[in-house]
């Protein structure tokens, strides 16, 4: 069967068409996965099935929000993978912190602690891009993580290619400029 | 960022920096947007690597794909499936010598509770136990090292069933289908409920023998459920059950019903309920209210008595489906070797039932007609022809009306509509009922109405929760019943009527706590009782006689007149036996072992705890031999409990025999615990629990405080995990933490228990006037605690405020501890107390008054039940401390 007629099913609670297109939509990520590492160059040690895998594992945990096609099955892939990401930042500061007060603590892993804090400013940042320009925070979101290409994101948005090429930019320079204050 | 400063960005970004400052000149841009313009400028030509790199690095850690990982002993080998909990990897077993094959199954999700997953490893050795040919076997079972649950079962290679089937004929497949019958019964003997059987859980080996997966993974999981995590439970809508739809309890029942619905399958080629492009919430109303069409549609080859095996095993009610699989087996033996099978009994009765669900819209529509119609002839005339037409109306809506609701009610959003149904019977019996002459007709009528009650107010079912409004239906009936018995005084219809109408009146009542007009019912109810009980009776009605006494007990009892309570237990107790031994069935023995347990209870607030046990220990004997049925799990726990707590409930009435009533603390919280595991979603066995673990801490507390401690922790994580708003959660939390915090101490870990008292102080109720502070109460229990804590802290003075205050509360609540014992109890404990610390800090002189008003209580009631042991018991230990 076609994977967006399955993908179509299992958005309507066919649980048997969920079940079987895991597998599909796995190795499609997996796919997408490696060509969002090729893509973007420099000295990133990302694992891709891992990123994908966690997603995934969240998707098939929760609810399918309502999709309308694959384009659209992928945006909520990067919303998820920014949300497993965001959990483990966060789960991972706490434990720093430590649970109670007699708990004595680890040293701190200083370049660890940094990666979470640079990244939870990130997120933060584009909760504040979401407030005053949602798409523009979406936009971002399918490209950082969702890996979709500025032509997938049209497709999924149904935008012309070059208001995505755009706002992409603007956005990106509104990020860097956040982070950099 | 303005929509100008976006513009403005977008023509000048690739423009050189001359350009841009000409650009800006040339357009008279405002200074603002202009510095905000440029300021974006400035970060526009980094790269994308500022944004990408602490995304791309996090993600990095989050480690390799699970292939090459190990859960135990096993490394994951390939992906071979995923489900809506988890993923399934083929794996090996890399620390022995044999390098075998097996399935993984990780699971989301997972705790962190050192305890619970003790119980986890427990219970997966029983599950390891669940040995059959049939049953894919569950070899193992741990947490990851990051915390998640796994599974590690046999791997099975085959195909799914349906698919296996399709080339197989008829006898062949059904032969092959009773092998998964076999396998699911055996699992259902060893108290494993699958929950999830589906043709992808039933897979064929090439030999051809069909080998089930996942038997006991609900019950393990439900065991990670806490209250910081739930694991959702994944219910396939196509093979699910009604009961699971509707959230209500899973029984073996539900295995009956998805086995029905894989046979059905594998018949027809199409689940029971395919919905093709209907939405997850449209399926589970299909499920709740479309009739399957039988199997016989799609395939007439299967018409008759494939049909009704089928049909039988997919019935919504989970009582109507056969009792067990083995009588499904049995039945689709009986139809390969041609004998009679047990579905097709009492098929017309079924058939209107049917008629009444598929056309429940029509019908409403059709009985409003039938109103406006009646109602209108009624003021015509009253020829008996009429009134015969009358009566066959009355009869049809009662009926009908009730079919209906009892259809609509699990939906959601049908209250409305319940109310519409439930008013409409209203204003058309009355019309109807102040006409009536007729015998038989005020019968059906005061029915009718006692079946509006029920729609409107009933205890343990759904209902639209109105309590006055039902009360006053019953009393519309009664008055009509009352009537007719003026008319025919001897008349055992109308006086049965009557009783059960009048015991329906008390239950609604106790709803509201209105103890006396229940008291005045009660009158009227014992008159009517004895009147019928004195005809001639059939063997249901020592039933109702028996229920009728007993309510007629708890009412007195209630109203504090512990006498006639007694004497109406007694009865109670002699029509369940009568009832028993009429209707040899296991239901009549249960009802009389839940008589006697109730008249053991009566006994002991009446201080005679030796007769208590001796009616309780009864109970036991007759109950425990009971085969496994409905509720009887329940009250064998109950008959535990009482038994444990009138041998040794500390301060309280009991017999102060600590060691038979730990036993049976504990088998009555083992009881409670399958019970939960059973059905997550029964709020009554989880505050059975919390109840027992309560007595049982307490107890254990003087031998074993680390027991003691685990048990009020069970019971507080399982009480946790209720919903929030649960009646009695927050009651049970402060009572079981605060108990806890006595072991704790005693266990040297005072910090902690100051901690979760600080924790506990949340759940106090806000109102302190809703709840007492006697020893329901969970204000009585923070508050020892708290005392109890400036004790070990030296602050006497603090801890002797504290008491005070809980005396005085205690006071002013509606207490007789003259005429209660349990009252005269809780108020001498609690003065003991305040004496001894008085005394600490100097205060001897009312430490003495204290004290001597305990004696004087003491020897009041010795007076009152002469030479009874728990009394005596009180009246030395009230002499001693002086």
């Amino acid at each position: 069967m076609e994977i967006t007629d399955l993908l179509r099913r299992a958005h309507l609670g066919d649980g048997d068409a969920l079940n079987s297109v895991i597998p599909l939509v796995y190795n499609e990520l997996r796919r997408l996965a490696s060509n969002y590492l090729r893509r973007e160059q420099g000295p990133v040690t990302m694992q891709a099935t891992a990123l994908v895998h966690e997603a995934y594992l969240r998707i098939a945990g929760s609810p399918l929000p309502a999709y309308e096609n694959r384009s659209h099955f992928y945006g909520i892939a990067a919303r998820v993978m920014r949300q497993v990401l965001v959990d483990m930042a966060r789960a991972r500061s706490a434990e720093k912190r430590g649970p109670g007060l007699e708990v004595t603590l680890p040293d701190l892993d200083i370049l660890g602690a940094s990666t979470q804090n640079e990244f939870l400013a990130l997120n933060d940042a584009l909760d504040r891009l979401a407030a005053l320009q949602p798409r523009k925070a979406h936009l971002i979101e399918l490209r950082f993580f969702g890996g979709m290409t500025a032509e997938e994101s049209a497709e999924a948005l149904a935008l012309p290619v070059h208001t995505v090429r755009r706002e992409l930019r603007v956005a990106q320079a509104w990020l860097r400029r956040e982070l950099a204050s | 960022m303005s929509p100008d400063v976006e513009r403005i960005f977008d023509e000048v970004a690739d423009l050189s920096a001359e350009e841009r400052a000409r650009y800006f000149s040339e357009h008279a841009v405002d200074a603002r947007v202009r510095r905000e313009v440029e300021s974006l400028l400035l970060h526009d030509a980094g790269s994308s690597a500022r944004i990408l790199a602490p995304i791309a690095t996090l993600a990095g850690s989050l480690g390799a794909d699970r292939v090459g990982r190990r859960c135990g002993p096993y490394e994951l080998k390939e992906l071979i499936g995923r489900g809506g909990m988890g993923s399934v990897y083929r794996a090996e077993r890399v620390d022995g010598e044999v390098r075998r094959s097996v399935a993984v199954k990780l699971m989301q999700g997972g705790s962190g509770d050192p305890v619970q997953r003790m119980r986890f490893l427990q219970e997966r050795q029983i599950l390891a136990s669940l040995s059959h040919p049939n049953i894919a076997g569950l070899l193992d079972a741990g947490h990851s090292e990051d915390g998640q649950p796994y599974f590690v079962m046999e791997l099975v290679e085959g195909k799914r069933i349906d698919e296996f089937c399709v080339d197989l004929p008829l006898r062949q497949s059904i032969a092959l289908f009773l092998k998964v019958c076999d396998a699911v019964s055996f699992a259902h003997s060893r108290l494993v409920v699958h929950r999830d059987l589906k043709p992808s859980n039933i897979l064929v080996t090439p030999g051809g023998e069909p080998k089930l997966l996942d038997f006991g993974i609900a019950k393990l999981l439900d065991l990670e459920a806490n209250e910081t995590m739930t694991i959702e439970r994944a219910m396939t809508p196509a093979y699910g059950s009604p009961e699971q739809a509707s959230g209500e309890a899973v029984t073996t029942a539900t295995d009956t019903y998805s086995l029905g619905a894989v046979l059905y399958k594998i018949l027809t080629g199409r689940p029971p309920h395919e919905e093709e492009g209907s939405t997850p919430a449209a399926m589970l109303t299909a499920l709740l209210t479309k009739d399957v069409v039988r199997p016989s549609q799609a395939k007439p080859a299967l018409a008759g008595d494939i049909d009704a095996i089928v049909m039988k095993a997919l019935r919504k009610e989970p009582d109507k489906r056969y009792s067990s699989v083995d009588q499904l087996a049995d039945d689709l033996r009986r139809y390969l070797e041609s004998r009679p099978i047990r579905a097709r009994e009492g098929e017309s009765l079924y058939r209107i039932g049917k008629f009444m669900r598929r056309y429940w819209i029509p019908v409403t529509a059709s009985l409003a007609a039938i109103v406006a119609l009646t109602v209108g002839l009624l003021v015509i005339a009253r020829e008996r022809q009429i009134a015969d037409r009358r009566f066959r109306l009355v009869r049809e809506l009662a009926g009908n009306l009730f079919v209906i609701d009892d259809r609509i009610a699990p939906l959601p959003g049908s209250t409305d509509a319940r109310r519409y149904i439930a008013d409409t019977a209203l204003r058309y019996l009355y019309n109807i009922g102040s006409e009536a002459t007729e015998p038989d007709l005020m019968l059906e009528v005061a029915d009718a109405y006692r079946r509006t009650a029920d729609v409107l107010s009933r205890r343990g079912r759904p209902s639209l929760g109105l309590p006055k409004e039902a009360f006053q239906a019953l009393e519309n009936g009664d008055r009509l019943l009352e009537r007719a018995l003026a008319a025919h005084p001897k008349d055992q219809e109308i006086l049965r009527a009557i009783v059960t109408n009048r015991m329906r009146a008390m239950s609604v009542l106790s709803h509201g706590d209105d103890s006396s007009k229940a008291l005045e019912i009660s009158g009227v109810l014992t008159k009517r009782v004895e009147q019928f009980s004195g005809g001639s009776l059939k063997i249901e009605d020592l039933l109702l006689v028996q229920s009728a006494y007993s309510s007629l007990g708890v009412a007195y009892l209630n109203g504090g007149r512990v006498e006639q309570a007694r004497k109406y237990a007694e009865l109670s107790v002699e029509f369940a036996r009568l009832h028993a031994e009429g209707a040899k069935t296991p239901e009549a023995n249960l009802a009389y072992g839940g008589a006697l347990r109730i008249y053991g209870t009566f006994l002991r607030y009446d201080g005679q705890l030796e007769k208590s046990l001796e009616v309780l220990e009864k109970a036991l004997r007759v109950v425990n031999p009971l085969p496994e049925l409905r509720g009887k799990p329940g009250e064998l726990g109950n008959v535990y409990y009482f038994l444990g707590i009138v041998n040794g409930e500390v301060d309280s009435l009991s017999l102060g025999r600590m060691e038979p009533a730990i036993e049976e603390l504990e088998q009555s919280l083992a009881i409670g615990r399958r019970r939960i595991a059973e059905d997550p979603k029964d709020q009554d066995a989880k505050l059975d629990f919390a109840q027992t673990a309560l007595k049982l801490g307490r107890i254990l507390d003087l031998s074993d405080p680390a027991r003691a401690l685990s048990v009020y922790d069970e019971a507080y994580r399982t009480m946790s995990a209720a919903p929030a708003g649960a009646a009695n959660r927050e009651n049970y939390l402060v009572r079981l933490g605060a108990e806890s915090t006595f072991s704790l101490r005693t266990l040297g870990r005072s910090l902690e228990a100051k901690r979760r008292m600080t924790t506990l102080a949340a759940f106090l109720p806000k109102n302190s006037k809703t709840e007492s502070y006697g020893p329901t109460g969970s204000l009585e229990s923070y508050y020892r605690a708290e005392a109890e804590m400036y004790v070990v802290a030296g602050d006497v003075a603090a801890a002797i405020k504290i008491y005070r205050g809980m005396l005085s509360a205690f006071a002013a609540d509606k207490i007789a501890p003259r005429e209660d014992l349990a009252d005269a109890l809780g108020l001498s404990l609690k003065q003991a107390r305040l004496a001894q610390l008085l005394r600490k800090s100097g205060q001897d002189e009312e430490a003495g008054r204290l004290d001597a008003q305990r004696r004087e209580l003491w020897t009041h009631w010795d007076q009152r039940l002469p030479n009874n042991t728990f009394v005596r018991r009180q009246v030395a230990e009230a002499s001693r401390q002086n």
